[in-house]
């Protein structure tokens, strides 16, 4: 019995911790910071339990208020999203351990709702709770983004809130269109009654999910704001939205497709969708002299990659997007809080003075994240992007992968650009808080780290790569949510 | 003979989304996301309405023993009293937004932010 | 589509319009193919429906569909107001209206008794939620009215930042802490451990009346302080 309380603490904690921060806040930000970094801390000891038991041991699947799905809410933890959970949760770590001591308690209570609710909506199998989940997600990274106050962050959180609430908007309409259709909210019983419908109005319904999941992920053309709103948040916040918040609205995208709409044309569009996303941001991304906004249009063309590698429908393509989406968060979550700080140190972001204030640990962050983010061996990059393109051999779509060659070669020019600027830089920089220099040490070793571990560790893969590894399986999720609701949960 | 209450739904919808993408003023924007959110909270009631029914609560002894084939369905009830609180969340910061740039820059025409381009 | 924000006749918008009324028309004729409007289409709500009472206790269905069947996702929504209320307090200070205005015989009169009037009816309808329509969120913002009545009223604004804020942590921690209890009770979070007593009456309905308190009181100084702040840095002549 007591597995099943993890995925409830992974909400409840964070949530708690919000709600009690403003006691420890009086006595100033570091007792703030401080009660903030412990709650993160326990959040991650929870999550890496609960990673290590549904690895060995399958799904977890937790009710609410002792009522049996469909009647009730369940969250259930697969394999992906104990991934999800995992990294999420290290990267919020570091994220606000990096932050600065000027950023007020409000700022640390909004960090902590954002990784609740990234919690609750990973977990969540009900999709009305998942809209509740991402509408929290929405509303706290609105806030965060529109933090400084300047000009330009007032602007990102507009264009960022209109284009938000739209979304949230088309998420309800698709929402109030399966209910009425099917009658139940719960992801396993939509699958089954899904199986049913026309086919014209699925197309609706994933359009309206499309428009309303893609804006808050990134995907192609529903991320004008990503790249006003990332420059424009503080760096510990443009670590978190590009690392773990749009990859989630992603994972939702993925798992309610392969829930609910399983028909291959369905991963076409979602192909085809990653394509434009992938070639039209590095493209522009290319051209950008911000640095922060240069990662902006990495950080959505890693996200077409990674939408092209969970549509592809094999082992290979999941395992690749797997690796990508941590590969990602770690590296752009680096690369964010360096570049960021160091933006913030020199009061600017253009390419050729943001690193008048580097460090040495600044220089070690960038060229470690920013190789890791381009795939050079042997970083998880290089492994994910090799499958990639295994995967879409497999899947006889080699005319896709020639297409994304030349783009990812325009990504390496750029990101080595901003790499060689940081290099060059002097390095006499005075850092405002220790965090920053612990944090960039930490993720640059975990970096270097992680693919020697996962690569060469025998057992590792022959646990991961045989028995735990498979694209969410439709059938698989199901059945176990109905064996659930048929032998009631005291049996 | 009853109103359809989709197409007023739509209706609401449609207006709150052109109101978006027409308007220039801030607030008008915001207007619109709040009759956008209108539309779209009634589409979810109406999708709850049963002919002939009464509303879900059980105030007299026959509905007390059961409530079968009587009442409207009470789940887009609870959706929607949800989605009502979270569309106020989204308004406030919304129009705290419009606030505070009326306080610093005395208009809520967004054409006058054009800091960051493209 | 942001383009429409930016020029005053922007062939973008119009042509967004045009393709939002072609939305519409799709809508609205999947709805009636669909999912006809006054048909019986329920089948998790056919079951809510069967329980009846026997689910929670109360005698408003929808309470216990809100507070017992979903009762995540009402958690789900406190948070979301009081992240709207953290967001909303990031960007404004703390109201300073100073309303200079005559003696005026209404406006006194109606100070010294109108916040108590409102305060009662929302308070009313808060702890009545699961007997009849209502509940935490309506009846808080009621009682936020009544207290905004009070402040606006009154020459000289005064509101304890101190005591709203810890009010509103307290509150939500205690609706945590009755969900930690029913996790301890019946192994499920927010299981409901008291018991339902009577359908209709005021002590029933378990732990639902308890948590539609907490959410009023709560949902109460968050408005409270949302509208305060909504008035900051603003001075006017009133009469």
């Amino acid at each position: 019995m007591s597995i099943e309380i993890l995925p409830v603490l992974l909400f409840i904690v964070p949530l708690a911790a919000a709600f009690a921060l403003y006691f420890p806040s009086r006595r100033g930000n570091k007792p703030s910071k401080i009660f903030t970094f412990l709650s993160l801390v326990a959040n991650l000891i929870i999550a890496i339990k609960l990673f290590k038991y549904v690895v060995v041991s399958g799904p977890v699947i937790t009710v609410f208020s002792k009522w049996v799905p469909p009647l009730g809410i369940n969250f259930y933890a697969d394999f992906m999203a104990v991934i999800w959970l995992l990294f999420g949760n290290m990267l919020a770590m570091f994220a606000l351990f990096s932050s600065r001591l000027s950023y007020t308690w409000r700022f640390h209570g909004l960090i902590l709702l954002m990784s609740a609710a990234l919690n609750g909506l990973i977990l969540s199998g009900d999709i009305f709770n998942i809209f509740v989940f991402f509408e929290i997600l929405c509303l706290v990274s609105f806030a965060l983004v529109a933090y400084y106050k300047r000009k330009e962050s007032i602007e990102a959180g507009i264009k960022y809130f209109v284009l938000g609430s739209v979304a949230s908007a088309m998420l309800l309409i698709a929402i109030a269109l399966i209910y009425g259709k099917a009658g139940t909210l719960n992801l396993a019983g939509l699958s089954l009654a899904s199986a049913s419908w026309p086919i014209g109005f699925k197309m609706l319904v994933f359009g309206l999910l499309l428009i309303g999941l893609g804006v808050e992920s990134g995907i192609f053309p529903m991320n004008g704001w990503l790249f006003d709103a990332h420059p424009a948040a503080p760096y510990p916040v443009s670590a978190m939205l590009s690392g773990i918040v749009i990859e989630s609205s992603l994972y939702v995208l993925l798992r309610v497709k392969a829930l609910v709409f399983p028909e291959p044309v369905f991963a076409k569009i979602l192909l085809l969708l990653g394509v434009l996303t992938f070639v039209i941001s590095e493209a522009v991304g290319f051209f950008q002299r911000d640095a922060k906004r240069l990662l902006a249009y990495s950080s959505a063309g890693q996200i077409g990659l990674m939408l092209i590698a969970f549509s592809i429908n094999t082992t290979f393509g999941f395992i690749a997007g797997l690796l990508l989406f941590v590969n990602h968060l770690l590296s752009k979550g680096l690369l964010f809080i360096s570049v960021g700080a160091m933006s913030d140190r020199s009061n600017s972001r253009d390419l050729n003075s943001f690193a008048s204030e580097s460090v040495f640990a600044d220089k070690v962050a960038v060229i470690t994240g920013g190789l890791s983010l381009l795939g050079v061996p042997p970083s998880l990059g290089f492994v994910g992007k090799i499958l990639l393109f295994i995967g879409l051999a497999k899947a006889s779509l080699l005319g896709v992968a020639y297409l994304l060659v030349p783009f990812i070669v325009i990504e390496a020019l750029y990101i080595m650009r901003l790499i060689s600027r940081v290099y060059l830089s002097d390095g006499k920089g005075h850092l405002e808080c220790p965090g920053q220099l612990v944090a960039q040490w930490l993720l640059s070793l975990l970096l270097l780290a992680l693919p020697s571990i996962v690569l060469t560790n025998g057992q590792l893969k022959n646990n991961f790569a045989k028995k735990i590894i498979k694209p969410i399986n439709a059938r698989q999720y199901v059945a176990s949510v109905n064996g659930l609701t048929r032998k009631g949960i005291d049996g | 003979m009853q109103i359809n209450f989709y197409t007023l739904s739509v209706f609401l919808i449609v207006l709150g989304l052109i109101g978006i993408f027409l308007s220039r003023d801030f607030i008008k924007t915001l207007i619109g996301i709040a009759v956008l959110e209108s539309g779209v909270n009634l589409l979810l009631i109406s999708i709850g309405y049963i002919d002939g029914r009464l509303a879900p609560i059980l105030f007299n002894d026959e509905l007390k023993k059961s409530a079968v084939g009587m009442v409207v369905d009470p789940l887009p009830q609870a959706l929607v009293l949800t989605a009502i609180v979270i569309g106020v969340g989204l308004l406030a910061f919304g129009l705290a937004m419009a606030v505070w740039m009326n306080n610093r820059f005395g208009t809520t025409d967004v054409s006058e932010l054009k800091e960051l381009k493209g | 589509m942001l383009e429409g924000m930016k020029n005053k006749y922007n062939l973008s918008g119009i042509l967004a319009s045009v393709v939002v009324v072609l939305f519409g028309v799709l809508l609205l004729k999947t709805l009636n193919t669909h999912m006809p409007f006054g048909k019986d289409k329920m089948q998790v709500a056919a079951q809510y429906v069967e329980l009846g009472g026997s689910s929670t206790g109360a005698q408003n269905m929808v309470t216990s569909v809100v507070l017992s069947f979903r009762a995540l996702d009402t958690l789900g929504e406190v948070t979301v107001l009081f992240a709207s209320a953290m967001a909303v307090a990031l960007l404004l200070a703390p109201g300073a209206v100073l309303w200079r205005r005559k003696e005026n015989f209404v406006l006194k009169v109606a100070a010294k008794w109108m916040p108590y009037l409102v305060g009662l009816i929302g308070a009313y309808i808060v702890s009545q939620g699961h007997l009849t329509p209502g509940g935490g969120f309506q009846g808080g913002v009621i009682i936020a009215t009544g207290v905004m009545i009070m402040l606006l009223l009154a020459g000289n604004r005064k509101r304890n930042e101190l005591f709203l804020h810890s009010l509103e942590a307290l509150m939500g921690l205690s609706f945590i802490t009755v969900g930690i209890i029913g996790l301890i009770k019946g192994g499920s979070f927010l299981y409901n451990f008291l018991p339902n007593g009577k359908v209709g009456s005021l002590f029933s309905a378990g732990i639902l009346p308890l948590l539609y308190i907490f959410i009023g009181i709560k949902v109460a100084s968050e408005f409270v302080s949302i509208l305060d702040r909504f008035t900051s840095k603003v001075e006017k002549d009133a009469d």
